[in-house]
């Protein structure tokens, strides 16, 4: 140790104080802080504290979302639903909106059905690329986050309503589920429909479904 | 390690600080398993969103670990935050924020704002729900993930600065791992098939006219009161208690306002002007916490060093940044851009000397330090009688100046 250009007080290592003048904090009293000492010390009942406020914290959450049941309400058969200010539908008798699940957010606007094991969605949103770029884009994403496989049975459709463009059936998770893309390039608009049901149900389902898609208008139609 | 009780103290463990790697400590394990499970679910989402959109996340992921690495640069530099702890507690409370945090706040937001629309309405929660649920998640799991960094190594944490600098962190991680979950997101539903746009406007509406201020002082603002808590053992409980709730309070209240639709930002130039309030008090509180930390290396360097190694004035400098910069400019116009190269790294060379003063006491280590000090000093001195345009009443060159 270099004695000799360090001042040492050894009375001081663990409790002194010194007081300096100390440029602008020149008024306060510097105090020498007490060294820090290596204690041994458990950690597992503040850890477990923090464990438990975690997993109460998230589990609230999540468990009251699964236990509250979202608003649906139903509708009534031969109604016009409005998606958005640009496209229409009329609802199959026994279907309920998922109030909950349908938003008109901006430009984007989407309507979710809920009936017998089944779901019906409708979404609207801008859309400055073609048909296929939408189609290819849906396909990834459906594949990419919600696993979903294809049934390589890709036709276009043209519905009574109007609507037209490309369908196609996917599974996914114990369901399945069909998608009706349309993209009017005129309005940069891209209307995607998807209905899903349980494997078991869904073909009982595909009808109410097509004719939802049949009963689509579109401002262009 | 020194170790200096006379026989009427009783016996009290070796005088140091811990480091960060402590895997005897329940604490360090929950951090690391909770850090592992976010990693993956980031790099589970980073995976999958590159099947879809793969330039924007290859763009985005460049993007976004430049805009972290120009900030972490500046307050190296500058603001000599980094003496602060060793690296790895920086690395971890980034890591906190950025995977642990946000890993388990996505879920619980999801739910919170569904169970906001099936409980009041659609309407309410999709106009209240980013301010009610944002900050009630975010700050909470920010904050725990502060605590746990400092149960695993709570000598580390002595002032207010230490906690704070690590929230900052903590809140800086958890921002730019949110950015780019926003960049992903709004690459997945951009209307066209343009991959690069949604980079570039996340970029400037969350990276520049946000700023870097909003997670990094909402947590620093949370840390300032667990900061108190923590270094004010002789303080009654409910006063450390009350400045802890009280400074989370706080953090949460901003937050609240930053999402809030009351300050919904209508055009380009008001989205920075959402967060001047914030940035005022963050940086009063930041001031504060520096002019503690500030009085503490004076105490230490006053106490410990000699002038021979820190000159009276470079002792006042170790109070003040500006005053610092000020002798490093002075360096440099008397004695030319080498000298005040050199002059900088001993001022870094003095800091650290008198960090570890203030961490283990006199011992081989700060001898170490001093001797380096010592070095560099006789460098600087070395180039100074050597520069053509020296003075004979050069500023900052000589001891006890």
């Amino acid at each position: 140790m270099g004695a000799g250009f360090l001042k040492i007080n050894t009375a001081g290592w663990a409790v002194g104080a010194g007081v300096m003048a100390v440029g602008r904090h020149e008024q306060a009293a510097a105090v020498l802080p007490e060294l820090p000492r290596r204690e041994p010390y458990r950690t597992w009942p503040g850890g477990l504290i923090v464990l438990a406020i975690i997993v109460a914290y998230v589990s609230v959450w999540i468990v009251a979302d699964n236990e509250i049941a979202p608003d649906v309400r139903p509708v009534t058969a031969g109604s016009v639903l409005q998606v958005g200010p640009a496209v229409s539908f009329v609802p199959q008798d026994g279907w309920y909106i998922d109030v909950t699940d349908s938003s008109s957010d901006g430009s984007t606007a989407s309507t979710t059905l809920a009936g017998g094991g089944a779901t019906f969605l409708i979404r609207v949103s801008p859309w400055a690329g073609t048909l296929a770029q939408e189609v290819s884009r849906q396909k990834k994403t459906s594949d990419a986050f919600t696993e979903a496989r294809f049934l390589s049975d890709d036709a276009t459709f043209d519905a009574s309503g109007g609507l037209r463009g490309v369908t196609f059936s996917f599974v996914n998770q114990g369901n399945q589920g069909r998608m009706w893309i349309s993209v009017d390039q005129q309005t940069g608009r891209a209307v995607l429909v998807v209905g899903r049901a349980l494997s078991s149900s869904f073909t009982s389902a595909l009808p109410d479904f097509q004719d939802m898609v049949d009963s689509i208008r579109t401002e262009q139609a | 390690m020194s170790t200096i009780d006379t026989a009427s103290e009783r016996v009290r463990g070796p005088v140091g600080v811990d480091g960060f790697f402590q895997p005897r400590r329940f604490a360090f394990w929950l951090l690391m398993v909770l850090l592992v499970n976010g990693v993956f679910t980031v790099a589970t989402l980073i995976y999958n969103g590159s099947r879809v959109v793969p330039t924007t996340v290859f763009l985005g992921v460049i993007v976004w670990a430049l805009y972290t690495i120009i900030p972490l640069w500046f307050f190296h530099q500058r603001l000599d935050l980094f003496a602060q702890h060793p690296p790895l507690g920086f690395v971890l409370a980034f890591a906190w924020g950025g995977f642990g945090a946000i890993y388990l706040a996505a879920p619980t937001n999801t739910a919170f704002i569904s169970v906001l629309a099936k409980t009041v309405s659609p309407t309410f929660s999709e106009k209240w729900g980013a301010a009610i649920v944002g900050p009630s998640t975010e700050e909470t799991l920010k904050i725990l993930g502060v605590i746990l960094l400092i149960l695993i190594a709570r000598t580390q944490f002595r002032t207010i600065l230490s906690v704070v600098s690590v929230g900052a962190l903590v809140g800086l991680g958890f921002q730019v791992i949110e950015d780019f979950s926003y960049t992903l997101n709004v690459g997945l539903a951009y209307p066209g098939p343009d991959q690069i746009g949604p980079v570039w406007q996340m970029l400037l509406v969350r990276g520049v006219l946000s700023g870097i201020w909003s997670h990094a002082m909402f947590t620093s603002i949370a840390a300032f009161g667990v900061g108190y808590f923590v270094s004010r053992p002789r303080k009654p409980f409910g006063l450390r208690l009350g400045v802890a709730v009280g400074s989370f309070v706080l953090a949460w209240a901003f937050h609240f306002f930053w999402n809030s639709p009351i300050l919904a930002p209508t055009n380009i130039f008001t989205i920075p002007m959402r967060g001047v309030p914030l940035v005022l008090l963050g940086a009063l509180l930041w001031w504060l916490a520096g002019r503690e930390e500030a009085g503490n290396l004076v105490a230490i360097a006053d106490h410990y060093v000699g002038h021979d190694l820190i000159s009276v004035d470079e002792q006042r400098a170790l109070a003040s940044l500006h005053y610092r910069r000020e002798l490093r400019r002075q360096a440099r116009k008397q004695h030319g851009r080498k000298a005040a190269r050199l002059y900088r790294e001993l001022q870094r060379k003095q800091l650290r000397l008198v960090m570890h003063y203030g961490e283990t006491g006199p011992g081989p280590r700060a001898d170490q330090d001093a001797l380096e000090v010592r070095i560099l000093r006789d460098r600087y001195d070395t180039i100074v009688a050597g520069h053509p345009a020296t003075k004979p009443e050069p500023a900052p060159d000589s001891a006890g100046s």
